[in-house]
């Protein structure tokens, strides 16, 4: 059946109430609720007393920035997640099928071990040049078939996972840890500089997937039902793929491997107003962005020490997911 | 590119070859489909008839030889101009998310759609799905309907495309004989607007009822071609390498299958009376 007008509603406003409310979630409990609206509504105002100064640090400068950036990287793995599944006309592939997660990875133990400063550029870089590697792999005679597109990113996937190993084995046991948290994946050293790398391929490559989203419903019916209706399979294909890749590489760069949220966004969201992509893509962000902000809230409150977010995404997605399939009708049949 | 009459065909084939893996698939057509007419391509599996309607529709390119539809170079048109043209209907449909029909037919539109559908490709849908008699569908998960419905949902979608000519990859396939009968319907009045069917058929009958033309297909070449009453008996046991037997009623042959050879010709001279009284 169509989703309801006002399940739709729920789904793109109730972010709203989420994001504003998460301001008040974190380690600092210096302040209470009517501090906060009392400080929203003076912003601008010059702030001399020390606390007001915190207060103003600690909400603009530390949560406002985090909760933005999660917003948006949960957003766009979710699309990403959505682009990529219709594309392979599979509901089990996730972001990170082609082999960006472990390009980024590499990328980012490269930088960390030579100390290059440019950890969030090398991971974007090898995120993007290992999906470019798959999907070259995978092309023969013009055609780019999806079992072969999986095959190659199984290799490249293995073979940047080797090379991540090797980084990991030669480099001395401080970078080694840093490597190990940043895999992990994190947003506690998000601000407004990480916000501002992130959103405009993020926003770009979400923005372009929102645009094209119909030609998501015509590509899942597969190659010879797109190309029987006037539109090329390869070309509309590879009009995803550089989207969905760009803004899932983003999201890696600044915040690590953040699991299973683009292989779950979309199917909670699939469940709860059906396949169509035209309302799943926009759906999925919001909802995706709200996961991963609650996620992060939880992350950031639920013990003195912060424990990452990729291990809470993994933690909570996993059996999540594994419920719903069991419970839910849904009954794929591949 | 024109005919004696000076009309131009829906469709010309000349020397068309296609092989797969090395493998010849067909070899030497030529053809000519007639603008208005329903031609049905006829030949046992393996044949290469699904292979020529995916060439025709140019979801296959030809080894060799050219196909023109409405005297343009096919492989020169834009995919797009492409899809005006002509419309497919596969044999199989391997749709994997529970998409609603109605916008599984709505895909149909995509040729023309440059970025969301407007109202009047919703509307095209709805209609198509009404044409094809499925309105009752219209909501309901694609994955959850009866092989012969799901048929039923792409018919409505290649309707909804709109192309001058279309091709029909076995559209009675998995329907129960109301539906069979209903496809064949509709077939002859998407005829009667003007537009040009050509249809794999796995049942000769349907060919011998409906067709204007018949091609018979046997290891990739066209063995014989005519109207249903110029195409022999022998010429389908040839192609089908089976015995069978001929009826005839209001004017019209069918044919029936001798399968265990029970059918003497008493029983079959039998039959043709009662359907003469």
């Amino acid at each position: 059946m169509k989703p309801s007008p006002k399940r739709l509603l729920l789904l793109y406003l109730l972010p709203i109430p989420v994001l504003f409310l998460s301001l008040w979630v974190g380690p600092s409990r210096m302040f209470g609720w009517e501090e906060v609206i009392a400080h929203f509504f003076q912003v601008g105002t010059i702030q001399e007393d020390a606390g007001q100064q915190m207060l103003h640090t600690i909400l603009w400068d530390i949560r406002l920035p985090r909760i933005l950036l999660g917003f948006l990287i949960g957003g766009a793995l979710s699309v990403s997640g959505c682009a990529l599944q219709a594309m392979f006309r599979n509901p089990l592939v996730c972001p990170y099928i082609l082999g960006l997660s472990s390009g980024a990875a590499f990328g980012a133990a490269v930088s960390i071990a030579i100390g290059s400063g440019l950890l969030q550029l090398f991971s974007f870089g090898f995120g993007i040049l290992a999906v470019g590697a798959s999907y070259l792999l995978a092309r023969s005679r013009k055609t780019v078939s999806i079992v072969s597109l999986i095959l190659s990113g199984v290799v490249v996937s293995g073979l940047f996972t080797a090379l991540l190993t090797i980084v990991q084995y030669c480099v001395d046991p401080f970078k080694l840890q840093t490597i190990v948290h940043w895999t992990m994946g994190n947003l506690h050293t998000a601000g407004w500089g990480k916000l501002r790398s992130a959103a405009g391929p993020i926003l770009v490559g979400t923005g372009i997937l929102l645009l094209y989203r119909f030609r998501l419903n015509v590509i899942a019916l597969g190659d010879e039902q797109c190309r029987s209706v006037g539109l090329h399979p390869e070309a509309e294909k590879f009009r995803m793929l550089v989207p969905a890749t760009l803004a899932a590489s983003a999201s890696v760069a600044v915040a690590g491997v953040i699991g299973l949220v683009g292989l779950l966004v979309p199917h909670l969201v699939r469940m709860m107003i059906g396949p169509d992509n035209r309302r799943l893509v926009p759906a999925s962000f919001c909802f995706g962005g709200m996961y991963l902000v609650l996620v992060d809230d939880l992350a950031r409150s639920l013990a003195s020490v912060e424990i990452p977010i990729g291990v809470f995404t993994n933690l909570i997605g996993g059996p999540f997911l594994i419920y719903l399939l069991r419970k839910e009708r849904v009954g794929w049949q591949i | 590119m024109t005919d004696p009459n000076g009309l131009v065909p829906a469709a010309r084939i000349d020397h068309l070859y296609f092989s797969y893996a090395g493998k010849p698939i067909l070899q030497g057509i030529h053809l000519q489909i007639e603008e208005g007419s329903f031609t049905v391509f006829l030949g046992p599996n393996g044949s290469g008839k699904t292979t020529l309607l995916k060439l025709i529709a140019g979801i296959l390119e030809p080894t060799s030889g050219r196909i023109t539809v409405y005297g343009e170079g096919l492989n020169e048109m834009p995919l797009r101009k492409r899809a005006r043209q002509v419309g497919y209907l596969a044999q199989q449909q391997q749709i994997i998310f529970p998409f609603l029909t109605e916008d599984v037919v709505l895909t149909g539109r995509a040729g023309g759609i440059r970025f969301q559908p407007k109202t009047e490709d919703i509307d095209a849908a709805v209609q198509a799905m009404k044409d094809v008699g499925i309105s009752h569908l219209l909501h309901k998960p694609f994955t959850e309907l009866s092989g012969g419905e799901q048929q039923l949902v792409m018919i409505a979608r290649v309707v909804a495309q709109n192309p001058k000519m279309l091709l029909l990859d076995e559209p009675t396939s998995h329907l129960d004989l109301h539906y069979q009968a209903r496809v064949l319907r509709f077939i002859q009045e998407w005829k009667a607007n003007g537009h040009t069917v050509a249809a794999v058929l796995h049942d000769p009958n349907h060919a011998l009822i409906a067709a204007d033309r018949i091609v018979l297909l046997k290891q990739g070449r066209i063995v014989g071609q005519g109207g249903p009453g110029e195409i022999r008996v022998q010429e389908l046991e040839d192609v089908y390498k089976t015995r069978l037997v001929p009826l005839s009623f209001r004017n019209q042959t069918v044919v029936f299958s001798d399968v265990d050879g029970g059918f003497s010709s008493d029983a079959v001279h039998r039959s043709e009376q009662r359907s003469k009284t």
